[in-house]
């Protein structure tokens, strides 16, 4: 049995059904991470596992103990929120305690948890201090302190970081995933912002409407994502989709004016596609720049060039929709520039253009990552 | 930025005409108490006059004033014991419980304040007479806290509404049931409130008139029916009515001027945002 599971765990609200009946398991000591668009009820899911919500449907267990109905109090559970939710009127210290206070920890026994979360956290010099007088990074650290110091089963993280500026975030990151390594506690983390989620997640769960769209971990979602909708929200930047018709038996797919001979691995799934919409994914970092025009080139007017110094970023439009090169950084190119760019086939994925169920990947998508995004690797 | 000075002037002068008008009738009443009639009616006005405090003292030692005004402390002050607890409870929940019923009980508390007090007045004094209470505390308590109770509740839980729920959210994950949560984490945050809740509450039991005419009698007559009393013809009951009125503001003046810290915070309660 799995440290936590859903079972069949379902979420109404009223008559508008938030999460269809679910099912997950997470093992003991696993950093998973809940990530999805808004609305994708990612949150919801939490607040489910921490009993701030009641399930309409389904049993939730947590170290072998049924936790359905049992109160947040109960479930020997911890939580960082998004906007930290610290005691405005209590100095850090307290809030630290609180938590121990409450269940009646022994006063030595506090003092000495609280002291020791401080250390590792760095917040001893502001134990005094009240929440207000912290700066937002701080107050995250005093958030994850307070939730340090109860050694609860499972820590639970609502968007923890979406508040602080993007350098404190990725030193923020950074630390949560040291922590996690320091404690070896279950950790469930709910972001929207897939960077974090491929960095600090051993395993990563792709949420939508409430339905899972793919769990595991992240360079398995990166190659091998199971449909169009975790392939468009994995990867920054996001993966081009070109809407094509499967021609030739499967050995060509049409897409606009312009014809991608299929690699012969591939052509066996789309055999019985022939004549069929789909869905041609293909990472912007997998797409070249041809001098002129070729079989299976394609030309693009730029929209936009984004420098990011280390590259650049291409952006036009094919058949209708943003169709995105990665470069290493190049100049003398700009808005208005016409390129010509290669497809490599071997690495993209097929997917049902009606459903967005993947119909094959291609033959090299486990080949390579590209460097620059061999440094989103999870660490573990 | 000529223009914004002569905005703040305009706002200026037009504050400064308010205070003028809001002041005159207590300075007024300031003047007549410390006159002798026939100065604080002659005509031209004399400005130069010596002050006498004979109608202070007279009617705060001698007509029994000091008596009435231990009267208007009790009731207000068991208002307030009643009604901001009370409020206090109800306004959490219809805080934290946000149903379409929680709605319409909070509409409803407002039906009460939309009835002119003389048509309240008469079940009020039926149901206090058939239940032998006139001349009684309690019954001018209970009657003070009905009056009051939809305007605690409403008040409060406009504070309530200032803390985030998360902050119950953490309590309940830290370890705290429901009133362990509220009174350990939310109640000293809306402390500021009970404190402005408490003063207007009490402030609107202290000024009743109506309910207490009707409602008190020889042993609970409060301060403002006493005052009335002296509402005749008589000029001499014109300076006594005038000082009754000023001793009648003094306790409050001293309070509200105590709690001015707690009033101003509490009237900024979004500062409790973390």
């Amino acid at each position: 049995m799995a440290f936590l599971e859903l079972r069949k765990v379902a979420k109404r609200f009223g008559s508008h059904e938030v999460i269809p009946p679910l099912d997950l398991a997470i093992e003991k000591g696993e950093f998973v991470v809940f990530v999805g668009p808004s609305g994708c009820g990612k949150s919801t899911l939490m607040r489910l596992i921490a009993g701030l919500e009641p399930s309409s449907d389904g049993e939730i267990w947590i170290d072998g103990r049924d936790v359905t109905d049992v109160l947040p109090k109960d479930r020997d559970i911890a939580m960082v929120f998004q906007n930290y939710a610290l005691y405005p009127d209590k100095s850090v210290y307290d809030n630290m305690a609180f938590g121990l206070r409450m269940r009646k920890t022994p006063a030595r026994e506090v003092d000495e948890r609280v002291r020791a979360a401080a250390r590792v956290l760095g917040l001893d010099a502001l134990l005094e201090r009240r929440p207000a007088q912290l700066s937002g990074g701080q107050r995250q650290r005093v958030a994850v302190g307070r939730a340090m110091v109860r050694e609860p089963k499972i820590f639970l993280f609502d968007e923890p970081l979406s508040n602080l500026d993007a350098h404190l975030r990725v030193h923020m990151r950074t630390e949560l995933v040291r922590l996690h390594r320091q404690l070896g506690a279950t950790m469930i983390y709910v972001t929207h912002d897939q960077v974090e989620a491929m960095t600090m997640g051993d395993r990563i769960v792709v949420l939508d409407h409430g339905r899972i769209r793919q769990a595991g971990a992240p360079l398995e979602l990166f190659r091998r994502p199971a449909n169009a909708f975790v392939a468009g929200f994995i990867g920054s930047p996001a993966m081009n989709m070109l809407p094509c018709v499967v021609e030739q038996h499967g050995t060509e797919l049409r897409s606009g004016p312009v014809t991608i001979p299929v690699p012969p691995p591939l052509r066996a799934a789309l055999k019985p596609w022939s004549g069929k919409a789909v869905l041609f994914g293909l990472r912007p970092q997998f797409v070249g720049l041809a001098a002129a025009p070729g079989s299976g080139t394609l030309r693009l007017t730029l929209d936009a060039v984004e420098h990011l110094g280390t590259e650049t970023i291409l952006i036009g439009l094919h058949e209708g929709r943003p169709f995105q090169v990665v470069v290493p950084t190049m100049v003398g190119i700009s808005a208005g520039s016409s390129i010509f760019a290669t497809l490599d086939a071997g690495r993209g994925h097929v997917f049902d253009a009606a459903t967005g169920d993947l119909i094959a990947h291609g033959s090299d998508v486990d080949a390579s990552v590209p460097e620059s995004i061999a440094g989103l690797g999870h660490v573990s | 930025m000529v223009r914004r000075m002569r905005v703040q002037v305009l706002i200026l002068v037009g504050l400064t005409l308010f205070t003028v008008f809001s002041l005159t009738p207590i300075v007024w009443a300031l003047l007549i108490s410390i006159r002798e009639p026939i100065d604080a009616f002659s005509i031209p006005p004399k400005i130069l006059v010596e002050p006498t405090f004979r109608y202070h003292v007279d009617i705060w030692l001698g007509r029994g004033f000091l008596g009435f005004f231990l009267n208007s402390a009790i009731i207000a002050a068991g208002t307030v014991l009643v009604s901001v607890p009370v409020g206090t409870l109800a306004a959490y929940a219809l805080s934290r419980i946000q149903t379409r019923a929680s709605r319409s009980l909070l509409m409803s508390l407002l039906v009460v304040r939309m009835f002119p007090h003389v048509l309240l007045v008469i079940p009020f004094f039926v149901m206090a007479r058939s239940l032998e209470m006139i001349n009684t505390y309690p019954a001018m308590i209970a009657a003070m806290v009905a009056l009051n109770q939809p305007f605690t509740v409403w008040l409060m839980r406009s504070f309530f509404l200032e803390i985030p729920r998360e902050l119950d959210e953490a309590a309940y994950i830290d370890g705290c049931n429901a009133w362990q949560a509220f009174w350990n984490v939310i109640l000293p945050l809306a402390r500021p409130g009970m404190v402005v809740t408490s003063l207007f509450s009490l402030l609107l039991a202290y000024n009743e008139f109506l309910f207490a005419l009707v409602l008190t009698g020889t042993d609970t007559k409060t301060l403002p029916v006493a005052i009335a009393e002296y509402g005749g013809e008589d000029l001499n009951y014109w300076s006594l009515s005038a000082a009754g009125a000023i001793g009648i503001m003094l306790p409050i003046l001293t309070f509200m001027l105590f709690f001015q810290r707690h009033l101003v915070r509490g009237l900024t309660i979004g500062a409790v945002k973390g």
